[in-house]
C-alpha cells in the first residue's frame, strides 16, 4: 500500500503543474545559455554541443513528454469539458515525438555537386570517419570500401580510445588504433619544394638558393642533368625569392637550362629554355595543385608534372597543429592513425576533410587508401547539376539570387535562394553555396538536404491539433456556458 | 459602368499574359562515332539534320545542324566536337574565337562581346559579332566550349561504365556556331541562347570521391 501511494504521489507529481513550472524554467535557462554561448563565440556548433545536443537537453524534452501525458491522464475519467484540454495536449504530444522521431531518423546533411556530375550522397556535417578503401584482387576498377565512425565526446572532441576492427570482408583483418588528435591543424599540400629542397623524380634532391643578382645572368648550375638518355645536358637550377624577370633570364642565359624558382608566396614558377632558345613557363600555385597525376587510382600517391620535359614530384601533405578556435565550425581536427595488417603496420597523420573532396592517402604499402572525412547517407534520390550561377542586380556585380538548374531523378527543377526543391516524401533540397559565383571555372553547389519521415503524420498534424485545442479552450460551449452561469449567479 | 469595368479588368488580364512559349523537346546528337552522345533542348519548330554516321569521323563535318526558317531568312546553327588524346592536345575557346573572328570581312568593334561560360561540366566563351560575311549583314553568335580540367582527368581513366572510347568521345571539345541576318538574331537570340545553355552530356560525368 506504501509503494502503490509513493508511486501515485510520483504520478500526480509529474504530471502536475509544478513539475511543468521547474521543466519550462530549466529549458529557458538552457536555451537563454545557449543563445549567450552562441552569441560570444559566434559559433553555432558550440551552441549545439553544450546546449541542444546536449543529454540532458533531450532527457529534459522526455520529461516534458511524460509531464504532458499524465497531465492527461491525470483526468480520467474523461468529460466533454476536458476536451479542449485534451486536444490541446495529444497535439503538444504529437510535437513531441515527431521531434524524437526526427532526432533518431531523420536525415540532414549536406551535398556537393560540380556542374556535370551528380550524386545521392549526402554527408552529415561535423561527425568524423575514417574511409577506407581498397581493390578487388581480381578486378582492380573494382574498389571495396568502409568507413569506421569515430565518436564524439560530449563536449565535440574526438573518442581518444578509438579503435576498430573491420568486421566484413575483405578489410577484416585490419586493425586501426588512433594514436594522436589534436582539435584543430592547418594541412600544406607539398609539390617540388620540400624542407627547403627541391624534389624532382629520380634526381637528388637540390637544396633551393637565395642568389644576388648582378649584371651578369651567367651561373655556374647547381647539378648538369640529362633527361631520357638522349637529350642534350640540361643545367638546373633551384632558386628561390627572385623575380620572374631574373629567374628567366638565367634560364636564357644558361640554356638549355631549367630553373625552379619559389617566389615569396611559396608559388612555384618553372622555366626551360631549350638550346635553341625556346622558352617554356609554368607556374605552379602553393593553393591547389595543377598537372595533378593520380599513380595507380591514388594507391601509389600522388604526383605533379610539368607539361614540357615531364618533370615529376611526388605530392606529400604536411599537417601542423593549431590552437583550437572559439568558432567550432572553423577547426579542422587532425588524427594520427595506426594500421596493421597480417603483422605488417603503417602510420599515417590525416587532417580532416571538411566537404571529402581531397585527396585519399595510401596507407600499407599502397593497399588501402583513406580519408578522414565527414559520414556520409546515400539518400533514395539522385541529384545531376546543370548550371549553377549568380544573378546580379541590374549593372551592378552585387548578387540579386543564386540559382541553380538540377535534374532530381530525371526530373528538371530549379534551386534558389527562396524556392526549395520538395518531394513526394518529404526529402527537401535547398541551395545553400555556389561556388566559384562566377564563370571562370566550374561552379560547384552545397545543397542542404533535410528529410523529417514524420512531418505530415505527427509534426504538421499535431500543431494544427494543438491550435484547435487553443481555441476550444476559449470557445467551447461548456465553458461558455460555464461563464454566463458565473455571470447569472455573480 | 459596372459591365465596363469588368471589360477593362479582363482586358488587363489578357494584356498581361505573356505569349505561350513555343514547345520544346530534347533532341539527341551522336559523337563522332555515331552512338548518341549530347542533347540538346530545340524547339519542335527548328529544322534538325543529322550527318551522316559515315562521314561523322571527320572533325570538320557538323555532327548536326539546326535551322531556323523564317520566309526567305535562315539561321544556320552547327554543332562540332573535336576529341583529343590529352589534354594539351585541345585547341583553346579563344582560339576557335580568333577563327570566327578571321570569318568577318569587317567586323563592327561595338558589336562584338565575348563571355565566359560555365555550365553542364563545361567551360569556355562565348562570342558574338556583327559584320559583314561575303558581302552580307551577318551576327554570330559561337560557344567555343571545353570540358573542364577537373573532369577530363577523371575522363583520361576507364571509369566505370564507360569504355576508353567512350570516354575520348566525352571529353571533346564542342563549339555552337550560329549564323543568321542581324534581325533574325535578334529576334531568336533569347531562344537560341536557351537552347545552346540546355546542351550537355547525355551521360553524367562520373565524378571521383
Amino acid at each position: 500500500m506504501i509503494y502503490i501511494k509513493k508511486l501515485s504521489r510520483i504520478y500526480h507529481f509529474l504530471g502536475g503543474i509544478a513539475f511543468a513550472l521547474i521543466l519550462i524554467a530549466s529549458v529557458a535557462f538552457l536555451v537563454i545559455t545557449g543563445t549567450i554561448l552562441e552569441s560570444l563565440t559566434e559559433s553555432h556548433l558550440f551552441a549545439s554541443h553544450f546546449i541542444y545536443g546536449n543529454p540532458l537537453f533531450i532527457a529534459f524534452l522526455i520529461l516534458f513528454f511524460v509531464n504532458i501525458l499524465f497531465s492527461s491522464l491525470r483526468r480520467w475519467p474523461f468529460k466533454l469539458h476536458h476536451i479542449p484540454f485534451l486536444i490541446t495536449h495529444l497535439g503538444l504530444l504529437m510535437i513531441l515525438s515527431g521531434t524524437f522521431i526526427k532526432i533518431l531518423y531523420g536525415v540532414q546533411g549536406n551535398m556537393g555537386i560540380v556542374e556535370g556530375g551528380g550524386s545521392s550522397r549526402i554527408f552529415i556535417p561535423n561527425s568524423y570517419t575514417i574511409q577506407i578503401e581498397k581493390r578487388a584482387e581480381a578486378d582492380r576498377n573494382k574498389i571495396f570500401s568502409t568507413s569506421l565512425k569515430i565518436n564524439r565526446t560530449l563536449f565535440g572532441g574526438i573518442d581518444p580510445h578509438f579503435s576498430s576492427f573491420p568486421t566484413h570482408s575483405p578489410f577484416f583483418n585490419l586493425d586501426v588504433q588512433l594514436l594522436e588528435y589534436a582539435p584543430h591543424s592547418e594541412e600544406t599540400l607539398e609539390t617540388w619544394v620540400k624542407n627547403n629542397h627541391l624534389i624532382i623524380a629520380g634526381i637528388a634532391p637540390l637544396q633551393l638558393q637565395e642568389i644576388n643578382i648582378d649584371s651578369s645572368f651567367t651561373l655556374t648550375p647547381q647539378r648538369k642533368m640529362r633527361l631520357h638518355g638522349f637529350e642534350p645536358i640540361w643545367n638546373l637550377y633551384a632558386l628561390r625569392n627572385i623575380g620572374e624577370k631574373e629567374a628567366e633570364k638565367i634560364a636564357s642565359e644558361n640554356k638549355p637550362a631549367i630553373v625552379f624558382m619559389q617566389n615569396s608566396q611559396k608559388d612555384i614558377c618553372f622555366f626551360a629554355c631549350t638550346a635553341d632558345g625556346v622558352m617554356h613557363k609554368e607556374e605552379f600555385p602553393s593553393k591547389g595543385l595543377k598537372s595533378l597525376f593520380i599513380l595507380d587510382q591514388g594507391f601509389a600517391g600522388y604526383g605533379v608534372q610539368t607539361s614540357f620535359l615531364e618533370l615529376e614530384t611526388p605530392v606529400t601533405a604536411k599537417q601542423q597543429s593549431r590552437p583550437p578556435s572559439k568558432k567550432l565550425e572553423e577547426n579542422l581536427p587532425k588524427i594520427t592513425l595506426y594500421f596493421t595488417e597480417n603483422g605488417v603496420s603503417d602510420k599515417i597523420t590525416l587532417t580532416y576533410d571538411r566537404y571529402a573532396t581531397g585527396l585519399k592517402w595510401p596507407v600499407l604499402k599502397g593497399k588501402y587508401r583513406v580519408r578522414f572525412q565527414p559520414e556520409y547517407k546515400e539518400i533514395p534520390y539522385h541529384l545531376r547539376l546543370r548550371n549553377a550561377r549568380q544573378i546580379n542586380y541590374p549593372h551592378s556585380g552585387q548578387a540579386f539570387s543564386y540559382e541553380s538548374d538540377i535534374l532530381i531523378e530525371n526530373e528538371e527543377a530549379t534551386l534558389s535562394m527562396n524556392h526549395v526543391y520538395e518531394t513526394w516524401d518529404g526529402y527537401r533540397f535547398y541551395l545553400a553555396n555556389i561556388f566559384p559565383a562566377d564563370e571562370s571555372a566550374i561552379k560547384q553547389v552545397q545543397i542542404v538536404v533535410n528529410h523529417d519521415p514524420v512531418k505530415y503524420i505527427l509534426t504538421y498534424p499535431g500543431a494544427i491539433i494543438l491550435s484547435l485545442g487553443i481555441l476550444l479552450l476559449f470557445w467551447w460551449w461548456p465553458y461558455k456556458n460555464k461563464g454566463n452561469k458565473n455571470k447569472g449567479t455573480g | 459602368m459596372n459591365r465596363f469595368l469588368w471589360i477593362l479588368y479582363i482586358l488587363l488580364f489578357v494584356g498581361c499574359s505573356e505569349n505561350p512559349k513555343p514547345p520544346h523537346s530534347w533532341t539527341l546528337i551522336s559523337g563522332r562515332e555515331g552512338t548518341p552522345l549530347y542533347r540538346i533542348k530545340a524547339p519542335n519548330s527548328w529544322n534538325c539534320t543529322h550527318t551522316d554516321s559515315k562521314l561523322l569521323a571527320d572533325t570538320m563535318k557538323a555532327l548536326c545542324e539546326f535551322n531556323i526558317i523564317e520566309e526567305d531568312q535562315t539561321i544556320r546553327i552547327t554543332i562540332h566536337n573535336f576529341p583529343s588524346n590529352s589534354i594539351n592536345e585541345r585547341i583553346p575557346p579563344m582560339a576557335q574565337i580568333a577563327r570566327w573572328k578571321r570569318q568577318f570581312e569587317e567586323l563592327n568593334p561595338t558589336h562584338t562581346l565575348i563571355t565566359p561560360q560555365s555550365y553542364c561540366g563545361f567551360l569556355g566563351h562565348y562570342f558574338e559579332g556583327t559584320g559583314r560575311i561575303k558581302g552580307n549583314d551577318i551576327t554570330m553568335m559561337g560557344w567555343a566550349l571545353q570540358i573542364a580540367p577537373e573532369h577530363y582527368s577523371t575522363l583520361s581513366y576507364s571509369t566505370a561504365g564507360f569504355s576508353q572510347s567512350e570516354c575520348k568521345q566525352m571529353r571533346s571539345d564542342v563549339t555552337i556556331k550560329v549564323i543568321g541576318s542581324p534581325d533574325m538574331i535578334q529576334k531568336y537570340k533569347r531562344q537560341i541562347k536557351q537552347f545552346a545553355k540546355s546542351f550537355e552530356l547525355i551521360e553524367e560525368i562520373p565524378v571521383r570521391s
